[in-house]
């Protein structure tokens, strides 16, 4: 390879300048002799990336961006994602030395910083422009919302002095814009407060149950100098304006909770997305080996229970039906008594962080305010040992019974395959399960990210996470169809930095399972991923269609708005974006590609989507049964709550 | 006993409830306070049936009660007849031996069965040995169960 040249050959032989306009056939260019240069890097970039860092002082006068810059610097703001636009902010927060991350869409940017806030459990930062920067990031700002992600989202929003005037461009009243999508939010107006409200955000974002938190800064206060500090009110640390103390259960509800326990003959702890945030898996672990507890993990990211240990019952959905005590611990989306898989006369137990969620959608026997973490290390502590072989021996026939079903949904997923010689997406899922489980890779290693709706549902079942922070449920709760390879590049950045439970995968590939429809979304973002050299392996399941084409059976008029061109070249547009493309319509010709991708991934950091054929009728029952399983609730694969 | 009484009939002859139809009543109002049952009314109510309206499931069924027949009965509880075969598979397995005494329905002491008509889907708990109790409770547990797969929330 020529030097300056990039990684990849892009090299076309066409004709360029006044020869290319000498077109014979519409389509058709004649002989090349000048190439078309190569996808790279620019140095730009590189030496941007390359900058130390540098924090504002009063010494040299200090604007109100750089000022809130500190204040995320100070609270160890774990990332930011954003497109160009609010300016100074991001120039601020990026000069800060927070690693900063700029892609091509601010949707996909917060979709990003979710990504990376659930295989990590850390506050992030989105950021977009006033107008349709803002607006671009509310799908994805509702889609955090839903999975209780810390996300900080940010905006410029014009100024106070020409409020209601439609002065130039991009007027927009931000705040009511996210009302029901954010846990807490302000139009930042006196430019004087703006390191207190600093403090508001991290006090909602790091205390209680997390959730976006939206800041949209007019140009007096970004812009606004300070040159000592008494010019800014409220500005003192971060052990004054917030407190890392957290609810301790009281020795009665903990004795309570014990007795409830020892009275139980089949109790199961569903642990969520609070036990994954108060990093309190070990203590989960703990308790539940102490006395033969059941566990079913739940929430917006997989691995806090591993999925391989004796008492996970995430694979074991029928045997929910025989628990005769459910303790909910840091359960953040609380279904109502219809949608979880557990027998009516369950008792139940729900430990939470804050109190007035308890009681919602779900009657208790027992409520405890406490932290996951201080509540499961008291239980740990208290419960005495004791075995349940007839109740684990419960969880793993019913186990078994479960991978015999999915087993069996992949045999006859190779008969249709083999019988239109397109991919199903059960033999998809199982064959990326096999490369990633059962070959050479560390089964531990690899962060997955999936989507989709028929994909989604099969690629739920099949991924593993065998510790914290390994797997990503893209549509948890919202179901939006779309953020998966933008989460995804998030996630990326998280195990490139090796950030708190990926810190032992440092720069491995991740995966993504994701469909045809959703790529669309987010595809644009293997460039980002390119950019910051994320090696990511997107695996499409290209169907020709959106998932939920059987609602326009019986509606002839109607199906057309429901399915696209067939045989789209996801691996050619890929390739155009700076990734490795790869074709699969057989199913023996899946795991190569996957190999070349992981090789790729693993030993160039280069990103590869694969687009692997397959067949819209396989969605339908009608005649490819069982069609498109949900997976039940609560239970890998699960994605309601 | 009589003589000449059939084995069955002498299982039944353990006396009844003094409030048979209240203890069933009871029964169901704690699905409702429980959470189980988003909405519960009694209907109607006299010394010998009764007949419930409960709201779960994303659906409103009806539940007849009678102590002569001692049975209790779900009309219509649901409307898509195209799993039937499954559902009836799945009714004769929670009677089997080979269930944990938790997940099962003694047949010793209650019989469920569903039925196909016109369409819909019913079910009927036959009360053995006058344990309405434990007739009551397995047939919302069984209902419960079927429920929560039969449809799925997306269609």
């Amino acid at each position: 390879m020529k030097k300056g040249m990039s990684r990849r050959k892009f090299l076309t032989p066409v004709v360029t300048g006044a020869a290319a306009a000498a077109v014979v056939t519409p389509g058709t260019l004649i002989a090349a002799e000048t190439p078309i240069p190569s996808i790279r890097i620019p140095k730009d970039i590189v030496d941007s990336l390359a900058e130390p860092s540098q924090v504002g002082s009063f010494e040299k006068g200090i604007t109100g961006a750089e000022v809130f810059a500190k204040a995320c610097k100070e609270e160890n703001l774990a990332a930011m994602f954003c497109c160009p636009g609010n300016y100074q902010v991001i120039n601020a927060i990026a000069g800060a030395g927070i690693p900063s991350f700029g892609g091509r869409h601010e949707g996909s940017m917060a979709s990003a910083a979710d990504g990376f806030s659930r295989v990590t459990g850390e506050v992030t930062a989105c950021s977009g422009t006033e107008g349709p920067g803002f607006t671009a990031m509310i799908m994805n700002i509702a889609v955090a919302h839903r999975a209780r992600t810390p996300l900080l989202v940010l905006a410029s929003n014009i100024s106070v002095a020409t409020d209601d005037t439609e002065y130039f461009i991009q007027t927009g009243y931000q705040q009511p814009t996210t009302d029901g999508l954010k846990k807490y939010g302000k139009r930042l107006v006196s430019p004087d407060r703006i390191h207190e409200y600093a403090g508001y955000a991290f006090r909602h974002l790091k205390t209680g149950v997390p959730g976006p938190v939206h800041l949209d800064f007019p140009s007096e206060v970004y812009r606004a100098k300070f040159t000592e500090a008494s010019q800014l009110k409220g500005y003192y640390s971060r052990d004054k304006y917030r407190t890392e103390s957290q609810p301790h259960p009281s020795p009665k509800e903990i004795a309570n909770a014990v007795d409830m326990i020892n009275r139980s003959e089949r109790p199961v702890i569903v642990a969520g997305q609070g036990v994954f945030m108060r990093k309190a898996w070990d203590a989960l672990k703990t308790a539940a080996e102490k006395n033969d507890i059941a566990v079913i993990t739940s929430g917006a990211m997989r691995g806090h229970f591993p999925d391989e240990h004796r008492l996970s019952a995430s694979l074991s959905p029928d045997v929910f039906m025989s628990a005769d005590l459910v303790v909910f611990v840091g359960q953040y989306s609380m279904p109502n008594k219809n949608e979880y898989r557990f027998n009516p006369d369950v008792k139940s137990i729900r430990v939470h962080a804050v109190a007035e969620d308890l009681g919602r959608n779900w009657p208790l026997e027992l409520g405890i305010v406490a932290d996951e973490a201080a509540f499961l290390e008291a239980l740990a502590n208290d419960l005495p040992r004791k075995r349940r072989d007839s109740w684990v021996a419960e969880v793993a026939a019913a186990r078994k019974k479960y991978e015999e079903t999915i087993n069996g949904y992949y045999s006859k997923g190779l008969e249709y395959s083999q019988a239109t010689n397109t991919v199903h997406h059960e033999v998809l899922s199982k064959e990326v399960h096999d490369f990633l489980y059962k070959g050479d890779i560390d089964p531990r290693q690899t962060v997955t990210v999936w989507g989709g709706w028929t994909i989604g549902n099969a690629a739920g079942r099949w991924l593993r996470a065998y510790r914290p922070g390994q797997e990503v449920i893209s549509p948890f709760q919202y179901f939006a169809v779309g953020p998966d390879i933008a989460m995804a590049v998030g996630a990326g950045a998280a195990v490139q930095m090796g950030v708190g439970p990926q810190a032992a995968y440092r720069g491995a590939p991740l995966f993504v399972v994701t469909s045809d429809a959703g790529l669309a979304f987010s595809m644009f973002e293997l460039d980002t991923a390119a950019k910051y050299k994320i090696p990511i392996v997107t695996v499409v399941y290209n169907n020709n269609s959106w998932g939920m084409w059987p609602s326009a059976v019986g509606q002839p008029r109607s199906m057309h708005m429901y399915l696209f061109q067939e045989n789209l070249r996801y691996d050619k547009m890929a390739e155009g974006l700076g990734a490795r493309g790869e074709y699969v319509s057989a199913p023996q010709d899946l795991r190569p590609a996957l190999k070349r991708a992981y090789d790729a991934a693993s030993k160039e950091k280069i990103s590869t989507l694969i687009n692997v054929q397959g067949l819209k009728d396989f969605t339908s029952a009608q005649n490819y049964a069982p069609g498109n399983v949900i997976n039940p609730q609560p239970s890998i694969g699960a994605f309601a709550h | 006993m009589h003589r000449g009484m059939s084995s069955t009939r002498s299982r039944v002859s353990e006396p009844l409830p003094t409030d048979t139809v209240g203890l069933v009543t009871r029964i169901l109002e704690g699905y409702a306070t429980n959470g189980v049952f988003r909405g519960f009314s009694v209907i109607a109510q006299t010394k010998a049936t009764a007949k419930y309206r409960i709201a779960w499931h994303e659906r409103t069924c009806e539940l007849l009660f009678s102590v002569s027949r001692r049975t209790l009965r779900f009309g219509t509880i649901l409307s898509d007849s195209s799993g039937i075969k499954e559902i009836s598979n799945f009714v004769e397995l929670l009677h089997s031996s080979e269930r944990p005494p938790h997940r099962r329905i003694d047949p010793a002491r209650a019989r469920l069965r569903c039925f196909y008509r016109g369409g819909n889907i019913f079910f009927t708990i036959t009360v053995i040995r006058n344990d309405f109790a434990y007739a009551t409770r397995k047939l919302i547990h069984a209902a419960n169960e079927i429920l929560i797969d039969a449809e799925p929330k997306w269609k």
